[in-house]
């Protein structure tokens, strides 16, 4: 063999693959410049205006207004909660017939399409969809949420339910065990804390959605973002961008002190197996 | 006397046109330990799991304590398996769950889907199944979460499991492929003890030709899905085991195998 030369450590498909991947992405980032137009018009005078701006929110940041603020947060942290619970507990009953390695093949592939299409359709979509048929307010909010996060659960719920080990629900059927038996004791231990963990993710982004729910209409803190921003009351809005920015973090500190997270338990899954 | 299990001509082709099992019949009585032996893909676990009906044979017919099993409906099923214990060679324990736990799950076949779901398990089937972890020496054990058990302590889990459903007749899949030799014997001492103290027929495949000599009443030795031997352990030469196990290729494997005979007998 010949031992001088270099050894390559990735195969030539491999090589071609990357480079071909590169040139795409080169590609892709310059024919989307190129059709938005873009350029830095203006010069310096529009960063300083922008400055001035963020400058008018946070250090001249106007809390007369705090009382209507906190109300329509906690309005739009209820939207969310609301939404994630009843997406959840839905979710989680369909996503047994979802799942293909529990469920009849028809029936989970029904389940599958179903929530795909209505995973496709954003969340403010479906909010502006369900403003149109019932008015402004708190509603349709928790309704458009719910849609999306229902089909989000449903997939993800289920895909836990597919990762569960095939010798559990054998050992289980083979005791006589009866399916609703076989999915409590066999398949529904094993993937507590994936459900419990998607939960969580879901709660973080429902409460990230619904404070901008209103700017379509739906209630919630979102309504006075856009009523102040409407007419550039950048003191007021800047109270209302730190209370979003609170709520949000907060629930993310939280759930990542209680280690509410999805990565580690499909690490924690794929080990065991 | 009636045979406690009996099957007759049973073929399993899988969908991708495998023929695991080409036509096997044998009957089984009360008080019998057989085992069954082959190699890989001969179709071991495939005929245990279509006598219990995890997997339906595509032909044949499989009768238990006189009832067809491929003809009930799904109710007549459940108190069928339930009467079938089976022990499986990874274990198929649920892990986050307690010991207990576990073998309390050999009792759903006998409970409503309400009372299984949110263990309502009787006083009664608490303490039988203490009793059953007892027998198998894991009374100390039965609040651990199933996951930290060493291979050994899991399959006697496995054994109790399928003991709380007070069956008639125990299949173990390879219930010791994945011990090591010493963890191996112990498992196996268990289930043999615990089948001939409660007459519980059994039907155990296994890889290991010495085991099935030392413990077996019968053995059925299986090769390309077809009962190529069926009689007593003495009954196993050298030149049958050569037949079920090797295709001329393996001298070494060969050889092995009747190295394990002889030291066996």
């Amino acid at each position: 063999m010949n031992t001088t030369g270099k050894i390559s450590i990735i195969s030539e498909k491999q090589r071609v693959l990357y480079t071909l991947l590169f040139i795409g992405t080169l590609v892709l980032y310059f024919f989307s410049l190129y059709q938005l137009k873009l350029e830095f018009k203006g010069g310096w005078e529009n960063v300083l205006k922008a400055l001035s701006f963020a400058k008018r929110m946070l250090l001249h940041m106007d809390l007369s207004d705090w009382k209507d603020v906190l109300t329509a947060a906690m309005e739009s942290i209820s939207i969310a909660v609301l939404a994630t619970i009843i997406s959840a507990t839905l979710a989680f009953f369909v996503s047994f017939a979802a799942a293909s390695n529990v469920s009849l093949r028809v029936v989970s592939n029904l389940c599958k399409a179903v929530a795909a299409v209505v995973r496709a359709v954003p969340t403010l979509i479906w909010t502006l969809i369900f403003v149109a048929y019932l008015g402004l307010g708190p509603f349709p909010g928790v309704l458009g949420l719910f849609f999306h996060s229902f089909a989000y659960l449903v997939k993800a719920f289920s895909q836990s339910i597919e990762e569960v080990k095939e010798g559990n629900i054998e050992a289980l059927k083979a005791t006589g065990a009866s399916w609703v038996q076989t999915m409590a004791k066999g398949v529904y231990p094993p993937i507590t804390t994936a459900v419990i963990s998607w939960t969580a993710l879901r709660f973080e982004f429902n409460l990230g959605m619904s404070s901008i729910l209103g700017f379509v209409g739906a209630g919630g803190i979102g309504m006075e973002l856009s009523n102040t921003m409407r007419i550039f009351d950048f003191e007021k809005a800047g109270f209302v961008v730190l209370i979003i920015f609170l709520m949000s973090f907060s629930v993310e500190m939280l759930f990542h002190k209680l280690k509410l997270n999805v990565d580690k338990c499909i690490v924690k899954d794929s080990s065991n197996s | 006397m009636k045979p406690i299990l009996s099957v007759k001509d049973v073929k399993k082709i899988y969908g991708n046109g495998t023929y695991a099992l080409r036509g096997v019949s044998f009957d089984i009585y009360e008080g019998e330990f057989v085992a069954i032996i082959g190699s890989s893909g001969s179709g071991k676990s495939t005929l245990l799991r279509c006598i219990n009906q995890l997997i339906k044979p595509t032909q044949g017919s499989i009768v238990f304590k006189g009832t067809a099993v491929e003809k009930v409906n799904k109710c007549e099923l459940r108190k069928i398996r339930r009467e079938i214990g089976m022990i499986f060679q990874h274990y198929n324990l649920i892990d986050r769950l307690t010991v207990i736990q576990n073998v309390l799950h050999g009792r759903l076949g006998y409970m409503s889907d309400f009372h299984g779901i949110f263990d309502l398990y009787s006083k009664e089937d608490r303490w039988n199944a203490y009793r059953i972890l007892e027998r198998v020496g894991l009374e100390k054990e039965i609040h651990k979460r199933a996951d930290q058990l060493s291979g050994g302590q899991k399959q006697r889990v496995g054994i109790a499991r399928a003991l709380a459903q007070n069956p008639s007749l125990m299949l173990a899949d390879e219930p010791i492929a994945s011990l090591d030799p010493v963890t191996s014997g112990a498992v196996m001492d268990y289930l043999y003890r615990i089948c001939r103290e409660d007459k519980i027929s059994a039907i155990v495949s296994l890889h290991q030709v010495d085991f099935a000599l030392k413990y077996a009443t019968r053995i059925i030795g299986i090769k390309h899905g077809l009962i190529v031997f069926d009689g007593k352990p003495k009954e196993l030469t050298d030149s049958i085991i050569d037949q079920i196990y090797v295709q001329g290729k393996d001298e070494f494997a060969k050889n092995e195998l009747k190295l394990q005979r002889a030291i066996a007998i």
